[in-house]
């Protein structure tokens, strides 16, 4: 298995984490 | 054999005889390009200048850099369209909440990117074979019915529609927990059709090759048609529906959704998943094209009808809702492409959470003022 597809399944939870991410650093930067 | 070979392996072939990364580049990307376009084109028309991090978008009254709205259109999108549905639940407290987007034009807003976002998945997912018209055309009908009846029913019957909220937030709270409940069970009993997406992901792993539970090509077909009932069969499977209940469950689901003014996938999606007991891969095939036209519905009714009878009207920030629906276009396509390698309890556990959030939101808005209509 090529290391790359194991992220697949998980693919929409890696999404929310980056969108947190992304998020906080809004929250920091703009408010 | 070809048929059969086509059910033991997931090898990628390209459905519909384009390959992906030419459906990217000659499909999505020039529609997300164009949509991103017209949005700098209506920020000029709107406001003379082009809004961002460093000058406030005048209606939102924020400061947000564009990317964010691109990346916001895009997380948004992806995560509704992988369980069938459109990017408002997300996008609309996420805007009011992270982004400070309070004024009234956050509605009109976020109504522009769930009519736009959903044109991503359809693509995708009719470019996977995720499509089947028979099964839309008689969801989409009671809901292009719904959709005339709803916001009479909110003028002339809902003259407070916090009771009518309340109801409809702990029902959808229950269904989410109900979703997640039997997504948390599947990890351990699966289904049939579980059953064997697990053992195609696996077979796949073995083979070195991205772990795909479904195959590639397989269309969502319909098996019979006509004396009322309509049986469609994928990888398989088949399931047999009255085309009046169909058409009823689109039809109430649209006088609800329109006289809330929302898209309608938060409720048509659970109920095709637990009463139909439809995998999600399937139901995207009638829930998607019902969002869009839901959504076509609605901004007509919510920038028309009710300020006819109103008198009360809110402009867009079209450069806002556009930037974000480009993002929110490529999001969802990338959720047709991608929703085969998820497993059907992590989407149950995702559909539940988002569902049981969207009730949580309405069972307050009937208790506190909320600065956003739901």
């Amino acid at each position: 298995m090529k290391i790359t597809h194991g992220f697949l399944p998980y693919l929409p939870f890696l999404i929310l984490a980056v969108a947190a991410v992304v998020a906080a650093q809004h929250v920091y930067f703009y408010w | 054999m070809a048929g059969q070979s086509h059910i033991l392996t997931n090898e990628v072939a390209p459905a519909r005889g384009v390959s992906v990364t030419r459906e990217l580049f000659v499909e999505q990307l020039p529609l997300v390009i164009l949509t991103f376009g017209v949005g700098i084109a209506a920020a000029y028309w709107q406001h003379g200048f082009l809004p961002g991090g460093e000058v406030p978008f005048p209606l939102a009254g924020v400061s947000v850099p564009i990317w964010h709205l691109v990346w916001m259109g895009f997380w948004t999108g992806y995560t509704m369209a992988v369980v069938g549905e459109a990017a408002g639940i997300f996008a609309l407290p996420y805007q009011m909440s992270i982004l400070q987007f309070s004024s009234i034009s956050v509605t009109p807003t976020t109504q522009l990117l769930t009519f736009l976002n959903p044109v991503g998945a359809l693509l995708g997912f009719h470019r996977t074979r995720q499509t089947n018209w028979h099964f839309a055309l008689w969801v989409c009908a009671g809901g292009a019915v719904g959709a005339l009846i709803g916001p009479f029913v909110r003028l002339n019957l809902l003259f407070d529609p916090k009771p009518f909220t309340v109801v409809v937030g702990f029902a959808l709270a229950l269904t989410g927990i109900h979703l997640c409940v039997t997504g948390l069970r599947g990890f351990g009993t699966k289904d049939a059709f579980e059953t064997k997406f697990a053992d195609a992901a696996l077979r796949e792993r073995k083979a070195g090759r991205s772990p795909s539970g479904l195959p590639q090509g397989i269309p969502i077909e319909t098996v019979r048609k006509g004396g009322g009932q309509l049986t469609i069969s994928y990888w398989g499977e088949t399931w047999t529906m009255s085309t009046r209940i169909l058409f009823v469950i689109g039809l109430c689901v649209a006088i609800i959704s329109s006289a809330l003014g929302v898209g309608g996938g938060f409720l048509l999606v659970p109920i095709f998943a637990i009463f139909y007991r439809l995998p999600i891969y399937v139901l995207v095939a009638a829930s998607i094209p019902y969002v869009i036209s839901l959504s076509a519905v609605s901004i007509v009714t919510y920038s028309v009808i009710i300020p006819y009878f109103s008198g009360v009207w809110a402009a867009p920030e079209w450069a806002w809702g556009l930037f974000a629906a480009s993002g929110g276009i490529l999001g969802a396509w990338f959720a047709a492409k991608t929703q085969r390698f998820v497993p059907q309890p992590l989407l149950k556990l995702m559909l539940g959470a988002i569902t049981a959030a969207a009730g949580a939101l309405y069972i307050v808005s009937g208790f506190v003022e909320l600065p956003f209509r739901l």
